[in-house]
């Protein structure tokens, strides 16, 4: 059997631009569609955990066990925890002290995620990044990942977020030039979220002009709804919801395009 | 060598996963473990003690480093001459760090 699992990383330097709300409803959306996925939740703030409301299967054995050992290989299967959402859905939860991970400097602790993944049974893994400029917990995402979502919103957080977002990748591709090592990261797109349908303000019409202008704008823009934010107090998928909808059905349409 | 490959890893004999040894220390009180090899020393000035200070109480505050000087017998010397040279961007401040915490450092 060919191996042809993907692994998509969903980023961006801005907090607070529907990263999560992306990397979550992408992984829902193909999970739906049958594909065996894994949700890796790499934000010590924890929010795509507290929203599918599960928790490690031990203490500790959250993401921060795999960038915590030198050796981790296999521990993605260990540590992923069935979501009640889906059957297909799995996650592999974060926690605060992942934070502690995030002063390690130790050699190849880049790669732990990356070694951790490698054989776990799955097509498809979907990895919610902290917004950070670069440092640990990024690096070990994008040595794990084969393809990237920056996920905005149409404001200038959204527009600066990618922008330093593809720094950082540009930057993670010369060094890896550099030494003469493959790189297999492709840029899949930019998913804009959380976008107003009245009349939108000059600002957001600006921001969204420049998001277009990288030739990398996803669409449909996904349309705000207060639902949204509704599930993630009640630890629920909104797709399960008729207000949920046309989120679901721009989301749908997004996934549609940048999972082979 | 394409015969010699395996599919993919016999997941059977890998080490059950543990949770990180500082799963219990919170992110606030998180101080890195491995001494950085390149770290530049810090450069702390001897408080100097001024008249009509208040007293301290409890265990004194620590300088994020303290000079450190004692005698030693000269095979330990050589020991520690030997360890940083041995490891690139090694100090004789990271192995002697090193050597102590390994020895007496209680969880
Ligand atoms: N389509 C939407 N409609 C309404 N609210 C939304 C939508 N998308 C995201 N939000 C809300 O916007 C806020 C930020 O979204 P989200 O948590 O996904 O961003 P983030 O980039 O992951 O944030 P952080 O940097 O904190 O990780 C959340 O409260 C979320 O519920
Ligand atoms: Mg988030």
């Amino acid at each position: 059997m060919i191996e042809s699992m993907q692994t998509l990383m969903v980023y961006s330097e801005s907090g607070g631009v529907s990263k999560t709300t992306t990397a979550v409803s992408i992984a829902m959306t193909a999970a739906g569609q049958g594909r065996r996925t894994v949700l890796v939740d790499l934000d010590p703030r924890a929010a795509a955990t507290k929203w599918l409301d599960v928790a490690p299967s031990g203490e500790g054995l959250h993401v921060g066990a795999i960038l915590g050992d030198d050796d981790p290989q296999g521990w993605g299967e260990d540590l992923a925890v069935q979501s009640n959402w889906s059957n297909n859905l799995r996650v592999i939860p974060s926690a605060r002290n992942v934070s502690n991970r995030e002063a390690d400097r130790a050699d190849h602790a880049e790669l732990r995620l990356r070694t951790a993944l490698v054989g776990i049974s799955a097509d498809l893994v979907v990895i919610d990044c902290p917004n950070r400029q670069g440092g640990p917990l990024i690096l070990s995402a994008l040595n794990a990942a084969d393809s990237i979502v920056y996920a905005a919103t149409a404001s200038s957080d959204g527009v600066d977020g990618v922008a330093g977002a593809r720094r950082t990748v540009e930057q993670f591709r010369l060094s890896r030039e550099r030494i003469g090592a493959p790189v297999t990261l492709s840029e899949a797109g930019i998913v804009c979220g959380r976008v107003q349908e009245t009349i939108p303000s000059r600002p957001a019409v600006a921001s969204t002009d420049e998001l277009r202008a990288t030739g990398m704008l996803l669409m449909p823009l996904v349309p705000e709804r207060a639902i949204i934010q509704e599930v993630r107090l009640t630890g629920e998928w909104y797709g399960n919801y008729r207000k949920g909808a046309p989120v679901l059905s721009a989301y749908t349409k997004i996934v549609n395009q940048v999972i082979r | 060598m394409s015969d010699q490959q395996q599919d993919r890893p016999d997941l059977s004999r890998r080490r059950k996963p543990q949770a990180a040894p500082d799963e219990r220390v919170d992110p606030v009180d998180y101080r890195q473990r491995a001494p950085t090899p390149q770290a530049a020393p810090v450069v702390s000035q001897a408080p100097v003690a001024t008249a009509g200070a208040a007293p301290r109480r409890g265990r004194p505050r620590r300088e994020a480093t303290v000079p450190f000087s004692t005698r030693l017998a000269p095979d330990v010397l050589e020991l520690i001459d030997a360890a940083s040279a041995a490891e690139d961007g090694a100090t004789i401040r990271s192995v002697v760090e090193a050597a102590i915490r390994e020895k007496y450092q209680t969880k």
